[in-house]
């Protein structure tokens, strides 16, 4: 495979074959780091960063065949590092409490009465963040649960719950959408 | 494959399209060239192997209590964190290598620890020829004057899927502590397992720094009493009282708070807080210290604050309006009667929560009945907006919406200096 043989050459500290490693995928690094990101020029800062990471690391990188994960599980990190630094992060209880009297069950019933069409996204808010998080890896950047579990630094089982509750949560909000 | 997975397949093909500026692939290159050239281990493996060996068996027949460190958990590398793994990578783990067979024919070893004052870190590795199912959860660890209980833990699987090593965080144990037990949970024989092994507590990294702090910063609705810092070569931690009757109300807990070692800002990586009987009380973990540490502080930039601002916005038309309420902005983006009562959409920054809202219809005063629903929303500037619907109990547009006050992000900029004894 063309690729295993960059990696090899980038391992060597070949900076051209690193950057063709990435290129090939340029656009799905890139669509990853804008989902974290919201906004080109993040995205393209924090893949700066990762290459330069890749540069300083990938001696470290066992299998080479684990390039890509590898790659953006790094890329990954580096977002949450800077959505941090940017005090940006929205904690995680943030999606729970709040606005003192809410209701759960009136929030059910909000949304059968009123919305009348769903469209995926606004499904996406329906689900905690963790949950969002995982389904957009799996369903929209390809990746397996191992790697969206390295990634959310969470056991396989948990990665797997999450994307099984998530999308369980939003067919229920669905419900009456589509007849699964 | 059901209806909302061909959803997804179609918003994955829409996002598809999006792909990378051009500018991309030449900022990557510039990146990539200001990096110096990777320098090549100067030692042929060999030399450096037997210089080892011989200064580890000069100092090993120094030193009996050699035999407890120098001990580097080998597998691990892929999910430690840079503090971890170069806490590991100068051996300062603690081997213990216990086995212990699971009712699904599955091997889990007790591999290693990192101990020190701050947490309790467990290397262990599952194995299974047949293919494993899934990742323990462990419970607690118990031991003499010891009952920690387990903070997080990580894994990676090898892709044949039989052999999974993992890592998980407790909280420290009791330095008296000679033997610990293990507890988790089998899913498959549906029984809590326990594991003992020996532990040796003068293997545990020393503490580094460990002062008390005493002061306090008055913030709006109450005040924060740091009492003490205690650093370890894995974590640095912060403990002490909250009394604030509004921390909870805004999402920001204590990510405003940064630990400043030599003046560089350290954030959060964890922390919690527990209620006790007067007030609660909280930690915060940090990173650890840098190796020569000249000053340290804490600075509490942002905090949870309150202002009244007793405004009234007055809705004479059914279009998008808003309102400066002392520097911050609040939109009311939408209202209308449903068959629930009055609803009505409000935008503002993230962290920031209304108090006593209510609206005037018609010279009465009508409370906010509940909040219907939340969302963040991310505007094209890149900052993170909170939209949520009120709902009031009325069947009728008001003339204004009262608002008494907010609670907010505020910045207090307030710096604690540590003096470091030395």
């Amino acid at each position: 495979m063309r690729g295993v043989r960059l990696v090899k050459q980038a391992k060597k500290g070949s900076k051209e074959a690193l950057l063709q490693l990435i290129n090939e995928q340029q656009d799905a690094y890139y669509r990853l780091a804008l989902n974290y990101m919201g906004n080109s020029h993040d995205a393209m800062d924090a893949m700066e960063e990762m290459i330069v990471s890749l540069y300083r690391n990938i001696q470290q990188l066992e299998k080479n065949d684990a390039f890509y994960s590898w790659s953006k599980t790094i890329l990954v990190n580096q977002c949450k590092q800077m959505l941090r630094k940017a005090d940006k992060v929205t904690l995680i209880e943030s999606w729970e409490t709040i606005e003192a009297f809410s209701d759960p069950s009136a929030v059910q019933n909000s949304f059968e009465q009123t919305e009348q069409r769903m469209d995926i996204q606004e499904l996406l808010l329906r689900v905690n963040a963790q949950q969002k998080e995982a389904i957009e890896l799996k369903y929209f950047h390809d990746l397996d649960y191992e790697t969206i579990a390295k990634m959310t630094q969470v056991s396989i089982g948990t990665a797997k719950s999450r994307v099984f509750n998530g999308l369980k949560k939003m067919r229920e909000h669905a419900r009456g959408e589509f007849n699964d | 494959m059901t209806e909302l997975e061909r959803q997804l397949v179609e918003e994955k093909k829409r996002l598809d399209e999006v792909t990378a500026p051009e500018e991309l692939e030449g900022r990557l290159r510039a990146a990539l060239e200001k990096m110096p050239k990777r320098k090549k281990s100067r030692m042929p493996h060999w030399v450096s192997v037997t210089a080892a060996l011989l200064v580890l068996s000069l100092v090993a027949y120094q030193y009996n209590a050699f035999a407890y460190y120098g001990k580097k958990l080998l597998g691990f590398e892929e999910i430690m964190s840079t503090t971890l793994a170069e806490l590991n990578e100068s051996g300062n783990g603690q081997t213990i290598d216990k086995k212990v067979l699971l009712a699904d024919g599955s091997e889990l070893t007790v591999d290693g620890i990192l101990t020190d004052e701050n947490q309790f870190v467990l290397y262990y590795t599952l194995s299974n020829p047949k293919g494993l199912k899934e990742d323990i959860s462990f419970m607690e660890l118990t031991g003499l004057f010891t009952h920690s209980f387990s903070r997080s833990g990580t894994s990676t699987t090898n892709e044949e899927g039989t052999e999974l090593k993992g890592m998980w965080t407790f909280e420290p144990v009791s330095p008296f502590a000679k033997k610990l037990t293990l507890e988790f949970h089998d899913s498959t024989s549906q029984d809590w397992v326990e594991v003992t092994f020996p532990y040796n507590p003068s293997a545990a990294m020393r503490t580094e720094l460990k002062q008390s702090i005493k002061k306090s910063v008055q913030v709006d609705q109450g005040s924060i009493r740091f009492n003490s810092i205690t650093a370890t070569p894995s974590q640095t931690t912060i403990k002490g009282k909250l009394k604030v009757d509004n921390f909870d109300r805004i999402p920001l807990g204590f990510y405003g708070v940064k630990l400043l070692a030599n003046g560089m800002p350290y954030e959060q990586i964890s922390g919690g807080v527990t209620s006790a009987i007067n007030g609660n009380v909280f930690t915060i973990d940090y990173d650890a210290l840098p190796k020569d540490l000249d000053s340290l502080a804490i600075a509490v930039d942002t905090f949870v604050g309150y202002k009244q601002v007793d405004e009234t916005i007055f809705l004479h038309s059914r279009k998008e309006t808003s309102a400066d309420l002392e520097g911050e902005e609040v939109i009311i983006r939408k209202m209308e009667v449903t068959s629930e009562g009055l609803e009505i959409t409000v935008v503002t920054e993230e962290n920031i929560l209304l108090d006593g809202v209510a609206v005037q219809v018609n010279d009465y005063k009508v409370p906010l009945q509940t909040t219907l629903k939340q969302e963040y929303v991310s505007t094209e500037s890149g900052k993170e907006n909170k939209e949520r619907v009120l709902l009031f109990d009325t069947e009728q547009l008001p003339d204004a919406i009262l608002i008494k006050g907010l609670h907010y992000e505020k910045k207090y900029h307030e710096v604690i200096d540590i003096p470091l004894r030395k």
